[in-house]
């Protein structure tokens, strides 16, 4: 059980590249951190540095109040799960599962015993005895995680863990991991790319970009209040739409397309040019007129529980997604008219992209 | 270069220290002293020696019998790895589209891989040995009046035979597995937009074998220039009077046979020069084929 | 894929015609190294088997006068296993050490280091053979088993591919093996080296048919012939076919070519999956 802390962590490479920009956090103990973002914005390299795969170049990181910049990855207390499993090809599962144990110089009965309890609580027994490319995918990724379970490490991480599984069995083992760190209590860190892994495995979400954290938050947190319009626009599916507008005279509208009047909730001196960001589900069909955003239907989706429609709008053909509930019926060059509440509309800056 | 790597002072110089020695002692050392002596003239007796610059490179390059066997060196490098790249993808295409029997069939043409050169040159020796030489005797009744112990080209003409047949299998082995490389689904391609095999063959299969084909190429070429010593010496000796003498075989036969230390270490450095070009060539050629 | 009759008919034909080219030389060697001396002087090379099979082989392999030297044809194959398994034993040690530091570690003379391995690949043993022999004579090794094998393993070809191989190993076994504890030698021992099992056979193979081939090296090595290898004794029995104004002794001279070409053939067509792997992925 351990707390994980950063403090100004930057990672600069040989080239110059400066791949992690000075990065504050502290992982509370028995906490499920998810790092988010794009590939190549530093997620990955972030995992590395705190599992000791990567130098830091300065800052620092410590584990459980100890700081571990110099200290070897074996020592470190932690466990890993790769991308592609990384298991000894030519061991068995369970000697792949007890070689870390037995260069610790863990006792055979004692190694004997946790590796049998890994496998139980990983619905393994069967397999120990196979070489993993006698398993299918999510029996190696189960052993990977066993790997990393029986030491009983102060922090796991996982890097990508899922993205060599598909669809269906990516579902369940999401699950599976939720509920094991639930019962292990131990604080985890976590790497991906899939916002959907990201908002339903994480306690607190890291989004990530250009080695930057642009924002640390619970799940909720960052979907409603997005520090930036890159958060904005990164979580969320499909993603939120962007106008540009300007703020009217009185501060109370911001002016979208040609000349429509949407009522917002801030308070910001108006004449302003802002972008406006709007979620495709926070749009809602109204009679076509004043105040709302006129727009003709260029394509539509129909997923059964839910409807997307994709649409154009105004002389620039601003491109507008919309999210219906149920299924509806709707031609190409319909003309619909649609509004959205005052709060839910969110402004950034033109030139930062920053919240307002 | 890997990703992450061990930091660690002492442990790399230990593994690679036993390679290192071997290297020094029986590599770099004599590679130095093939360049020192180079720059020496020994008396007759070999009791004393001169430093005399570059006298030696001068009488090798102006010497009659250096570049008469340089130009052989040539023709015979380029005739024997031309014909044996040709012989063996004519062959590899084929035993790639067979069905039946495929597997016999890559046995019977890769085995030859492990025959010793001098061994080749000795069943070629025999064929041509002209008591009983069945290709000896089949030439002259032929009417070719075949001599290969007294006319050069003759004698050209086995020993390039001979260094052929000992490379068909080293080369088919790779054309065989270059072809078996190539998506099926290319193939059946090719097939729906191309009827005549010959035409396929041509536009398709064999631009895509084209990185296996240079391979070869300079594998073939390094082949011509050293390995076929093996044979040189037990079919033709070089003979009649030097005309089938590679450079590596003259170094040989001046250094060991006509003790001339001295123009000997000056064609083996000659040799070195060649062959880092020839090196160099290839490497980066492999580096290039890492993006193709 | 659709093939024409035509096609299918010429394809066999022209790979049995290439198998006959490949195969007839040693056939009419092995054939004529069945029949008497006198047989073949009279009448030439054979291509049927004669009834002396038996007679010839046995002469050449117990009985040391048959090969023109002190030295049988049983003692010469033990050489050349000597030879064989040394080099490439030696071989395959050497180079994947090597390998392994140049791949895994970081450390200041990487590079000249790595340098000096490479410039082996410039100069093959042959332009360098006089100082070569010079530096093993100085040495003492002459007519030594050390002093046949050692200057052959000083080339970075085995290095190469063991090089080539470590990094397509993935990275991140490495890094799951340093969080495992494992440091750089458990790690060679305990995951590379059994990681590449298949690749040291394909090499093993590899070398050991090159270290059985050898001839130039162990020619002017070995003035002594209790250390001749198969390779060398054949030269050896041919050059003195026409000594002493007897009938040569043509069918003996072809059992020993036979007996020297059918170890290492047996090794490469019995090995064959594992060999061409090895020569195919390793060279490029």
């Amino acid at each position: 059980m351990a707390t994980v802390t950063l403090n100004q962590a930057e990672k600069t490479y040989p080239n110059g590249f400066k791949a992690i920009h000075g990065i504050d956090l502290a992982i509370e103990d028995g906490e499920f951190t998810v790092l988010v973002g794009p590939s190549g914005c530093g997620k990955s390299t972030l995992l590395r540095m705190i599992a000791g795969l990567e130098s830091i170049s300065s800052g620092e990181i410590s584990i459980d109040g100890k700081v571990v910049n110099k200290v070897a990855p074996a020592d470190r207390d932690i466990a890993m799960v790769f991308q592609n499993y990384a298991l000894y090809p030519h061991m068995n599962n369970f000697d792949n599962m007890a070689y870390g144990l037995r260069n610790r110089g863990y006792s055979k009965a004692d190694i004997e015993s946790k590796v049998r309890e890994a496998a139980r609580i990983l619905q393994l027994e069967d397999h120990l005895d196979r070489k993993p490319r006698q398993l299918s995918g999510g029996q190696r990724q189960r052993v990977a995680m066993g790997r990393a379970i029986v030491r009983q490490p102060k922090v796991f991480l996982f890097d990508e863990p899922l993205s060599n599984l598909d669809a269906k069995l990516r579902v369940d083992m999401r699950l599976e991991i939720k509920n094991l760190q639930q019962r292990l209590g131990i604080t985890s860190v976590y790497v991906t790319h899939d916002q959907v892994e990201a908002m339903t495995l994480a306690d607190r979400l890291i989004v990530m970009n250009g080695g930057i954290a642009e924002q640390i938050g619970t799940p909720i947190d960052i979907y409603e209040k997005p520090a930036t319009r890159f958060v904005a626009g990164f979580i969320g599916s499909p993603a939120m739409n962007f106008l540009d507008g300007v703020i009217s005279d009185d501060g109370k509208h911001v002016t979208v397309g040609d000349g429509v009047m949407l009522d917002i909730d801030h308070n910001i001196a108006g004449g302003r040019a802002v972008v406006a960001g709007i979620r495709p589900e926070h749009l809602s069909i109204a009679q076509a007129g004043q105040g709302t955003i006129n727009a003709t239907v260029r394509m539509v989706e129909s997923l059964g529980a839910e409807t997307l429609v994709y649409l154009d709008f105004g002389s620039k053909a601003d491109n507008v997604t919309l999210r219906l509930q149920g299924t509806h019926n709707f031609s190409k060059n319909d003309a619909l008219g649609l509004t959205v509440p005052a709060d839910k509309i969110h402004l950034f800056d033109t030139e930062s992209g920053k919240r307002l | 270069m890997k990703r992450v790597q061990f930091e660690h002072s002492a442990v790399p110089y230990l593994f690679i220290a036993p390679q290192i020695l071997i290297i020094s002692i029986f590599f770099l050392w004599p590679a130095a002293q093939a360049v020192y002596q180079s720059f020496l003239l020994e008396d007759a007796f070999g009791m004393s020696s001169q430093f005399v610059w570059f006298r030696n490179f001068e009488d090798v390059l102006s010497s009659a019998s250096w570049s008469r066997s340089a130009i052989f060196t040539v023709i015979f490098s380029v005739l024997v790895a031309v014909i044996s790249i040709a012989i063996s993808l004519f062959l590899a295409v084929r035993a790639d589209e067979v069905i039946r029997g495929a597997k016999s069939y890559r046995t019977l043409l890769m085995w030859g891989y492990a025959i010793a050169p001098p061994v080749a040159g000795l069943l070629g020796n025999m064929m041509f040995n002209p008591l009983m030489g069945d290709l000896y005797k089949a030439f002259n009744s032929f009417g070719f009046e075949f001599n290969h112990i007294q006319n050069a080209n003759d004698a050209a003409f086995v020993v390039i035979l001979i260094a052929v047949w000992k490379q068909v299998s080293v080369n088919f082995i790779f054309f065989l597995s270059g072809l078996q490389g190539i998506p099926k689904s290319v193939q059946e391609a090719a097939t729906l937009d191309c009827k005549s095999a010959e035409r396929r063959f041509w536009t398709i299969t064999f631009p895509l074998l084209a990185p296996t084909t240079f391979f070869l190429l300079v594998i073939n070429l390094t082949y011509a220039f050293f390995e076929t010593f093996g044979i040189i010496d037990v079919s033709t000796k070089g003979s009649p009077g030097g005309a089938t003498a590679t450079l590596v075989y003259k170094v040989y036969v001046d250094g060991f046979i006509g003790a001339d230390l001295g123009g000997s270490s000056a064609q083996s450095v000659l040799l070195m020069i060649m062959v880092s070009v020839l090196t160099v060539f290839q490497f980066r050629f492999i580096e290039r084929k890492v993006h193709y | 894929m659709y093939q024409s009759k035509w096609r299918i008919f010429t394809n066999h034909t022209i790979l049995i015609l290439g198998a006959l080219f490949m195969i007839m030389p040693v056939w009419i060697a092995f054939a004529s190294s069945t029949h008497t001396r006198e047989f073949i002087f009279q009448n030439g090379l054979q291509f049927w088997p004669g009834g002396h099979m038996i007679d010839n082989y046995g002469a050449i392999l117990f009985d040391p006068s048959a090969t023109k030297g002190r030295v049988t044809a049983l003692e010469m194959l033990f050489n050349s296993m000597v030879l064989g398994l040394g080099f490439a034993i030696g071989k395959v040690i050497i180079s994947m050490m090597a390998a392994y530091a140049i791949v895994y570690f970081r450390f200041k003379l990487a590079v000249p280091l790595f340098w000096v391995i490479f410039s082996t690949l410039l100069l093959p043993l042959e332009v360098r053979i006089v100082p070569s022999y010079e530096v093993v004579a100085n040495l003492g090794m002459l007519n030594t088993y050390t002093g046949l094998i050692l200057p052959l393993i000083a080339s970075a070809t085995g290095t190469f591919f063991f090089r080539q191989f470590y990094r397509s190993v993935p990275d991140e076994l490495l890094e799951a093996a340093r969080l495992d504890g494992a440091g750089p030698i458990r790690f060679f021992i305990d995951i590379l080296v059994p990681l590449s099992v298949t690749m040291i056979a394909a090499i093993f193979i590899i070398m050991f048919v090159v270290g059985w081939n050898q001839y130039l090296w162990p020619l002017l090595m070995t003035t002594d012939d209790q250390l001749y290898t198969i390779v060398i004794g054949i030269k050896q029995v041919y050059n003195s076919l026409y000594e002493g104004g007897q009938i040569p002794q043509f069918p003996k001279a072809f059992a020993l070519t036979i007996m020297a070409t059918i170890p290492p053939v047996l090794v490469v067509v019995i090995f064959q999956r594992m060999f061409i792997k090895g020569l195919v992925e390793t060279e490029k």
